[in-house]
């Protein structure tokens, strides 16, 4: 294979992995600023993508309303969820992932009846249709929109969370609660905040994950597992890490469907294991 | 204890065909959350992997008969020794992470082990899975199955309780009392948790592969992430810290998916719901919970007659 193939192939990976950066992060957050593991934000994701599909049905040029839309729908859904783990703040992982696996059976069915069994795809708004020539083949406009977008989000997450007064609150509540919370700090509308603002970027990333696949019931489980593997990559309670993870995921992924398509993801597992264990938190990871 | 032999022993010649073949999958299922609970709620590892090593069950069994054409008794062996064998292999991966993180790799492997039974077509039939499993001519009528596959699974909890009251049952509930502590008294926690993680494959690997003879055959479904959720779910329904608690977890599941699912095909938003409520107001389980009411009335008995 040439090398701008392979090239290609790996400019594709990272447009996946961005998108996936998008979910990523938003778990990552959870985690660092609330101590939960969300094994149901995927589904925040999916829901997204499920909603993008009814308005662009609904309204021609609908994507970009979907594009603001749906987040904020996936980001509602989500405060109401954060006020289901609250109860279980501190208790067990286990407690958490269960309660998110009952959220992901009882919206698994919901989005079975809203929107029926069939897998859906969202038609590629005319703006982004096409490709540019690149490394000898067209790559889609869809995946440049994706890195783009996902960019920005990270660089503005960046902004909000290290330049403003929110940020610092959000940082001194993940690193002591209890203080922040005796300064001064509503750590509680905090972390309902927090939560939600993970669910919107799951949001926006779902919005923009129907540019890439098809939606389908199930997705979302196939994608937390993803997700998962760049935040522990990444290191969990890392942003940044995140951003790292969901490229190394992308190109790795990319690679390794040129080298063995039918296992590609054992490589990620194999990487997985060892940064855990060199780096037993992730690579820019921090011990709780 | 006797009762319950006595109702096991009479029942399929009280009840219709239906009920023993239930009965017989309720059995079945009970030894599936048995056999994760050694995992989970003696040495406290939370795993996503036992879906994928159920199924791994169940394939062995059927390809070891459809395939090669070998015997149920040998095939009925073959299976728990080699999924523990994978079980050892994916656990000596895991073990040297903790918590969520040995969490997602054993979700990352039983994933691993779906995705192998659904790519290699040629040997589990992919997609369309195993069928025509044939059973012995002893196991032919749904008594004869039922009795055959109850011993079975007696024989099996039987070894489980054995483990999990001996003193390498204590050393794994120490572990998960407090993992730091049990390491100062000098107990090699990540060899026991490995011995742990592996029996638990072993029967794991039996349940599957008593599934697939029950089945007549072995199918994708057996391995996914939802049959991997499916043993935990019936330790929270019951109660992971109480030996019996998985069992009556089981029932109950068991019990609901069948009356209604006669009703609605939207199973899984009931049982989410009701799993939502558990997990918020009942997570000691309700053998648990019944457990923890009985010492608080023992206690309370005893502080008013001293």
């Amino acid at each position: 294979m040439g090398l701008d193939a392979i090239l290609f192939q790996v400019l594709t990976g990272v447009g996946k992995g961005m998108n996936l950066f998008l979910l990523a992060s938003g778990l990552s957050l959870i985690y660092g600023v609330l101590n939960v593991v969300n094994f149901a934000h995927a589904t925040f994701y999916l829901i997204a993508a499920y909603i993008c599909y009814t308005i662009t049905g609904l309204f021609p040029n609908g994507y970009w309303l979907a594009l603001i839309l749906a987040p904020i729908g996936a980001a509602l859904l989500g405060g109401i969820c954060e006020r289901l783990f609250s109860r279980l703040y501190d208790k067990e992982h286990y407690t958490q992932i269960m309660l998110a696996w009952g959220l992901i059976l009882v919206f698994g069915d919901l989005m079975k009846l809203t929107w029926g069994r069939e897998g859906k795809m969202v038609p590629t708004p005319n703006a982004l249709a096409g490709g540019v020539p690149l490394l000898g083949g067209n790559f889609p406009i869809t995946y440049i929109f994706v890195i783009g977008v996902a960019a920005a989000v990270g660089i503005a997450l960046y902004v909000v969370l290290y330049r403003t007064k929110v940020g610092i609150d959000v940082r001194a509540a993940a690193a002591d609660a209890e203080m922040t919370s005796a300064l001064g700090v509503p750590v509680d509308k905090l972390y309902n905040i927090v939560f939600m603002v993970a669910c919107w970027l799951a949001g926006v990333g779902g919005v923009i994950a129907t540019l890439l696949s098809p939606i389908y019931l199930g997705g979302d489980l196939e994608i937390i597992l993803a997700a998962f593997i760049i935040v522990i990559i990444g290191g969990m309670g890392s942003i940044l890490g995140s951003l790292v993870g969901s490229l190394i995921y992308g190109v790795v992924f990319a690679l390794g469907i040129l080298v063995l398509p039918r296992f590609a993801l054992v490589f990620l597992y194999v990487l997985m294991v060892l940064v855990l264990i060199f780096r037993p938190y992730g690579l820019l990871g921090r011990p709780r | 204890m006797i009762l319950g032999l006595a109702i096991i022993v009479a029942l399929p010649f009280v009840v219709g065909i239906s009920w023993v073949l239930l009965v017989t999958e309720l059995a079945i299922l009970v030894l599936y959350a048995m056999a994760y609970n050694l995992t989970m709620g003696v040495t406290g590892m939370l795993s996503f992997g036992h879906g994928g090593l159920f199924g791994a069950g169940a394939y062995i069994l059927a390809i070891a008969m459809i395939k090669g054409d070998i015997p149920m008794p040998y095939a009925l062996l073959a299976a728990p020794i080699l999924t523990a064998l994978i079980t050892l292999v994916i656990g000596w991966l895991c073990i040297r992470l903790t918590g969520i993180y040995f969490a997602i790799l054993t979700l990352a492997f039983g994933q691993l082990i779906w995705a192998t039974i659904w790519k290699m077509r040629t040997i589990t039939g992919g997609d369309d899975g195993l069928t025509g499993l044939q059973v012995p001519s002893v196991m032919a009528s749904p008594t004869n199955q039922y009795f055959c596959i109850l011993a079975i699974v007696m024989l099996a909890v039987l070894s489980i309780k054995i483990i999990v009251d001996s003193p390498f049952g204590f050393t794994l509930k120490t572990i998960r009392e407090n993992q730091t502590r049990a390491q100062c008294i000098g107990i090699n926690v990540k060899r026991y948790q490995l011995l742990a993680f592996t029996a638990s494959g072993l029967f794991t690997g039996l349940a599957g592969a008593l599934f697939a003879i029950i089945m007549r055959g072995a199918f994708v479904e057996f391995a996914t992430v939802a049959r991997a959720f499916e043993p935990l779910f019936a330790g929270i329904l019951g109660g992971m810290h109480v030996f019996w608690g998985p069992a009556f977890g089981a029932g109950v599941l068991l019990s609901l998916d069948i009356f209604i699912g006669a009703y609605t095909e939207y199973w899984p938003l009931v049982a989410g719901g009701i799993l939502i409520l558990l997990v918020l107001f009942l997570p000691e389980g309700i053998v648990g919970r019944i457990q923890s009411m009985r010492k608080a009335r023992a206690q309370r008995l005893n502080q008013s007659s001293a």
